[in-house]
């Protein structure tokens, strides 16, 4: 208390003395980066390799699933350069070759090949191959998985082999991309798999149905003409997964399979079949495959031409794994080394040294918070390493691939390891050198977290939590000596406080005391302007914490993996308190073990991300929590049980039954008092026809009933496109706007009010756009765009009184984007309200809206709009542009009340800007400056404890955090005040006052006497 | 006489013809309303809607408050349903509903609110009663629906003004820009000179500088010219 008492005193203090606020619009470049922070991300990896070219070192290159190419530095993971394709371009393989790198994607129907410099990320060239599968004799009963795309490079020819859809071969030239040849399996039931190339000779492997099972078919394809002969092979395959192929490019190829009791082995463009008999391995060559109990894998370590291979068996305790070679001259199996049976699961990845030796890593977790790598040798069967690597098995999961890499220089060995909530580890020997948590580029959800303030679990907390019964029994005395009590125990934190009180006002750096000087963890709590606050994302099966301030760092990370197949909300039920903490709820959906899909909720401390589990009442708050339902949709509701002040979260199932959690009986009654007020709509979703108002029966028994009690259906061919909603919790500092002869125009603020956008299907295509009370399903306002591209998204956001709304005009006019502003007010007229003094659904008054248009510079995929403590602050509309870049607009930009005449007198009063067609393409407006902020889907924003400033997170593929004040900082000094100047003149005062006071009193005594 | 009456016939036959081609017929939306009171289980007929793109009228069955006795309390969250199917298209349903007590206290005067799309057919309605507040000391006085109905078009979303914005007055008149004067009128009187020195009958030195003076202006006259 005294602390902050002091800290109003001086802010008065100097306010009163200084009345001169600096304006900032906007960042000069030594800001950049200060307050905001960048988080690069490319997505789980589908593909990664180690690329070595001559004297440039060695890089990981990267596929990964958000369809981004991406060459990463190995000593510090940072991206050297990205590639990001559009979302619905998927990359299906990605292989290195010499100082390029090649890449095949799939977009509509085509396949791309592209040719990338490996070391900038230039493209060098691009071929469209079209036609792909189109004569292809479908049987889609032949395989369940598809087949992959395969890239080979040939041994002694610039030549580029590509596999596509297992029947398509095609030539390219490296060089330059043109096409060489192309082969297409035109009339067969064969699926090709694999692609080998050896002296001269391309060999495709793949696939024939046979009676009960598959039959191994070679093509064969001469690599200058392309000229194809095929050939069956003697052998019976159950499936993909039993046949790997091996060798190619300086060596001959070979196909081993796995059939009966027999491991079998063919020199590809021979018919001769060498085979080893899996019951001798099993009892004489692998002492560890005695324990064996289950089917054998075949795994294939890709070290280019080599005939090393892995067999894995899982085994009675476990699983154990061996390294067999196919001997070049013999055509023979050849047993390596025995791993030996380990309980933990095993991934192993392969290399070779500059001595051409093989390199085996097999990587496991072995406990909670470590994994142990062995390196091995397996020609001379010699351990080269074991390492034991932190790592935290909660928060990342189970190990899923690794890539093993020989450091030559520093003659180490490094992996870069995937684990299964999808993100990157870089090991090298016993270190993390770096990791990346990939899992935040799938971001689903992502919530803004208040701290609790520092007096968390102080006594005086204690004081606030009394009990009734106490307060009347407590004496004054008592009491006053508790308080006392608190004090003292607050003046231990005394000088610390001054300390950094003394260092913030030299400084002006507010978060210092929350910089990590050492590795210490700072405490969670809010600092003095709320800047720093918790922001929780939930991905796809991971939950993660980020501290708003220290550049986004992880405070805390959950997997959920084993648990959850899919999250798909996240709720805040309870906010910090000063005595509780806050609770986290995440919802998600799992597979059970009859196939059918059930409901997990988890129930987590926010500053923690443990299991929460209540002092009291643990039976009603179970902390996980599953609900044998699909959901169709999950509302938090704002209503609070009484147990625990947490909010109700409503779940509505496929069959329309209403499940609350928590289910306790107080709950139950808490909602039951609720339900009468309570509307709700479902297929709200894009994409729907119709939309439909419900409302719950009374019946006390979970689950609820519910009944439909409206239908909109929309005109004939029109579906949804955009909803936009009224932020929740929305403060708005004035209930109507003041014009310049001081009358004012009443907003309409409807809290139910949702604006939605359908698209038509008519050609030309229309854009409705409908302003509903999701109450009583009226519709308050419609309007209609004619000719509007159907192609470009629309997006439509809602804040107080307005709403705005981005489409793609066809107009010969107005082609290109425009934007629509509206604002909704109880009146035309000044001064005027709706009669009755409540706001009802069921009142039938309907807004007047005003409306205008401008030409927008960009497209964009998002909309957010700042948020501030009481609304006071102008807003600003944050547009996640197609360019990748974050544009702040004003509201006094987008405002339908800019006048389209010269501007009056009044006009300047209420300091409206005449009206411009277009919204400047203002190059301060960008706040994101010059970073490249790939893949935005959503901005969020949070208040914080300034009025003037709004936190903002801009999320999808990459993170981006700032601190935007959309009408200046007037709340807070600017950096150029100078601090020193006043201590001097206040000091100055005192001095000055201390030796005038003498000489006065000496004047006046003076003057008595004389 | 027959023939006459046949002519007369054709005649007029082709008159209501000719008028039917040449008037267009305005598109009409039958459309039946349902309702469902709190103590009813099912829908029941209330009433039609007829609707065309400039006017609508509904009509009422009778005795559709049959068995509702209007003295009775009704609970403040019991629900009055309304729904209306079209005749044309029986699976076109639009629903809506009220509080039934707002039915009480606003004496059965209610209010249909008819959306029509583009092609004046009705998508949805929207229903409303004359009060918005649950009145219990109000009794009503009569169990008859007094109902009007109204239709909604949606209007033309905004488009951006990309003509140059026309200075207005501040009561919305055009304010007029001053006339644009040609070169001549507004630098005639340079040329007052020349012609005295013309009519003068001067020199010819001094009538060929003239000229020249003359093409030099002109030429300056036209590089003025975009700049305004």
């Amino acid at each position: 208390m005294g602390r902050l008492l002091a800290l109003r005193v001086f802010a008065l203090l100097i306010l009163s003395l200084v009345l001169h606020v600096e304006l900032v619009s906007s960042i000069y470049a030594n800001q950049a980066g200060v307050i905001d922070w960048h988080h690069q991300y490319i997505g789980t990896p589908k593909v990664s390799f180690f690329h070595k070219f001559v004297s440039r070192g060695a890089y990981v290159l990267v596929a990964s699933d958000r369809n981004v190419l991406a060459s990463i530095n190995v000593r510090s993971g940072n991206i050297d350069w990205r590639q990001v394709f559009d979302g619905n371009e998927d990359i299906l393989a990605f292989k290195g070759y010499e100082n390029t790198a090649i890449s095949v994607s799939r977009r509509d129907n085509d396949y791309m090949v592209r040719s990338w410099e490996s070391h900038s990320g230039f493209m060098l060239w691009e071929n469209r191959i079209k036609n792909v599968g189109l004569y292809k004799n479908s049987n889609p009963s032949i395989e369940n998985d598809a087949p992959k795309v395969e890239v080979i490079f040939a041994a002694n020819k610039p030549n580029v082999l590509i596999l596509l859809e297992g029947s398509t071969v095609i030539n390219l030239n490296a060089i330059d991309g043109k096409q060489i040849w192309r082969s297409d399996l035109a009339e067969s039931s064969t699926i090709l798999y694999k692609l080998v190339e050896f002296k001269e000779k391309v060999y495709g492997v793949g696939l024939k149905k046979s009676f009960s099972s598959y039959t191994i078919e070679v093509v064969t394809y001469d690599i200058s003409s392309g000229i194809l002969k095929t050939q069956l092979l003697n052998s019976k395959v159950d499936n993909i997964k039993d046949m790997i192929v091996l060798g190619g490019s300086i060596q001959d190829g070979f196909i081993i399979w796995s059939e009966g009791g027999f491991i079998r082995v063919n020199r590809l463009g021979t018919t001769s079949i060498e085979q080893s008999s899996l019951e001798e391995l099993y009892e004489n060559v692998i002492p560890s495959f005695v324990n064996a109990d289950g089917i054998l894998e075949l795994l294939d370590l890709n070290i280019r031409s080599r005939t090393e291979f892995l067999v894995q068996v899982p085994t009675k305790k476990g699983n154990t794994a061996a390294a067999f070679k196919v001997d070049h001259a013999s055509g023979r199996l050849v047993a390596l080394y025995d791993f030996e049976e380990k309980s933990e699961n095993s991934i192993y990845s392969a290399t070779f040294d500059k001595n051409e030796r093989i390199i085996i890593s097999r990587s496991r977790v072995i406990a909670e918070n470590a994994t142990e790598v062995d390196i091995i040798a397996p020609g001379s069967g010699t351990i080269l390493g074991n390492y034991k690597i932190p790592y935290s098995f909660n928060s990342y999961g189970e190990l899923k691939k690794s890539v093993l890499d020989v450091d030559s220089k520093a003659m180490g060995y490094r992996m870069l390891v995937t684990s299964a909530d999808g993100s990157m580890h870089f090991w090298k020997d016993h270190d993390v050198v770096w990791k990346s948590e990939e899992s935040l580029a799938h971001t689903i959800e992502a919530e803004f977290l208040d701290l609790p303030e520092r007096k968390l679990w102080t006594q005086e907390s204690d004081e606030l939590a009394e009990q009734p019964e106490e307060t009347e029994t407590i004496s004054p005395l008592i009491r006053y000596i508790r308080r006392l009590k608190t004090h003292i125990e607050q003046l231990k934190d005394f000088p610390a406080y001054l300390a950094t009180y003394v260092q913030r006002l030299i400084t002006g750096d507010y978060e210092a005391e929350f910089k990590l000087t050492n590795k210490s963890k700072v405490s969670l709590h809010r600092d003095t302007f709320g800047f720093r606050k918790l922001l929780i994302f939930v991905t796809r099966t991971k939950l993660v914490a980020l501290d708003t301030i220290n550049k986004g760092q992880i405070i805390w990370s959950r997997f959920f993996g084993n648990d959850v197949f899919e999250f798909k909300n996240i709720f805040i039920v309870r906010s910090s308190t000063v005595k509780y903490p806050p609770i986290v709820v995440a919802i998600g959906i799992q597979k059970n073990s009859e196939g059918k899909f059930v409901t997990r909720l988890f129930r987590l401390n926010g500053l923690t991300g443990e299991d929460f589990i209540p002092a009291e009442n643990e039976k009603s708050f179970p902390p996980e929590l599953s609900i044998p339902i699909t959901t169709k949709r999950i509302l938090k509701l704002p209503v609070e049980e009484p147990d625990e002040r947490t909010h109700i979260i409503a779940l509505i199932d496929e069959e329309l039954k209403f499940h609350i959690y928590p289910n306790h009986e107080n709950s139950i009654k808490a909602f039951t008092q609720f339900a009468p007020s309570f509307y709700f709509t479902l297929s709200d979703d894009i994409g729907e026809k119709a939309l439909k108002g419900y409302k719950v029966v009374k019946n006390n028994v979970q689950p609820f009933d519910i009944t439909e009690i409206w239908t909109l259906n929309f005109p004939e061919g029109e579906s949804i496109a955009a909803i936009g909603r009224r932020p929740p919790n929305e403060k708005v500092a004035s209930l109507g706007r003041v014009l310049g002869d001081r009358s004012v125009l009443y907003k309409y603020l409807n809290p139910h009010l949702v604006a939605i956008a359908t698209l038509s299907t008519s050609i030309p295509t229309e854009l409705n756009v409908y302003l509903v009370d999701v109450v009583k399903g009226s519709i308050l306002h419609h309007a209609t765009h004619e000719n509007v591209g159907s192609s470009h998204p629309v997006r439509i956001a809602q804040v107080e009184n307005s709403i705005v709304y981005h489409f793609w005009s066809e107009n010969d006019n107005e082609k290109g984007y425009v934007i629509v502003v509206y604002e909704l007010y109880e009146s035309e007229n000044k001064d005027q309200r709706f009669e009755s003094p409540v706001l009802s659904s069921f009142a039938h008054e309907r807004p007047h809206v005003i409306a205008q248009a401008y030409m927008f510079p960009y497209g964009i995929n998002a909309i957010g709009v700042t948020t501030t403590k009481h609304g006071i602050a102008t807003r600003e509309f944050l547009f996640a542009l197609d360019t990748d870049q974050v544009f702040g607009v004003s509201k006094r930009f987008l405002d339908p009340r800019r006048p389209q005449h010269a501007l009056t007198n009044e006009d300047k009063e209420e300091m409206l800007i005449p009206y411009d067609p277009a919204i400047p393409d203002n190059k301060k407006w960008v706040l994101s400056y010059h970073l490249s902020i790939a893949g935005i889907r959503h901005i969020i924003t949070s208040p914080a404890l300034l009025e003037s400033t709004s936190l903002v997170l801009a999320y999808g593929l990459d993170l981006w955090f700032t601190r935007e004040a959309p009408s200046k900082t007037f709340d807070v000094l600017s950096e150029d005040f100078s601090k020193g100047t006043l201590l001097a003149t206040i000091l100055g005062l005192i001095l000055s006052i201390l030796i005038t006071k003498p000489m006065v009193r000496r004047k006046k005594v003076n003057a008595r006497w004389y | 006489m027959i023939s006459l009456a046949r002519c007369a016939l054709i005649l007029t036959l082709l008159f209501e013809f000719l008028n039917s081609a040449l008037s267009t017929p305005e598109y009409e939306n039958f459309g039946t309303v349902y309702h469902k009171l709190p103590h009813h289980t099912e829908y029941s007929k209330r009433g039609v809607v007829v609707t065309t793109s400039s006017s609508a009228r509904y009509s009422e069955f009778e005795d559709v408050l049959s068995s509702f006795d209007i003295t009775k309390n009704l609970e403040n969250n019991q629900l009055y349903l309304v729904k209306i199917v079209d005749n044309e298209y029986p699976n076109h349903v639009t629903k809506s509903f009220t509080k039934s007590c707002l039915l009480k206290s606003s004496n059965f005067e209610d209010k249909i609110i008819i959306h029509l799309d583009k092609n004046d057919k009705m998508f949805h309605f929207d229903y409303y009663t004359s009060s918005d507040q649950c009145n219990k000391t109000i009794d009503p006085q009569t169990g008859v629906f007094k109902t009007t109905v109204q239709t909604v078009k949606a209007v033309n979303g905004v488009a951006p003004k990309l003509n140059k914005a026309v200075p207005l007055r501040e009561d919305g008149t055009v304010e007029k820009p001053p006339e644009e004067k040609s070169f001549i009128q507004k630098y005639w009187w340079y040329f007052i000179p020349l012609i005295i020195l013309l009519l003068t009958g001067g020199p010819p030195e001094e009538s060929q500088q003239g000229g020249q003076q003359q093409q030099q202006q002109q030429r300056g006259g036209q590089a003025v010219r975009p700049a305004r």
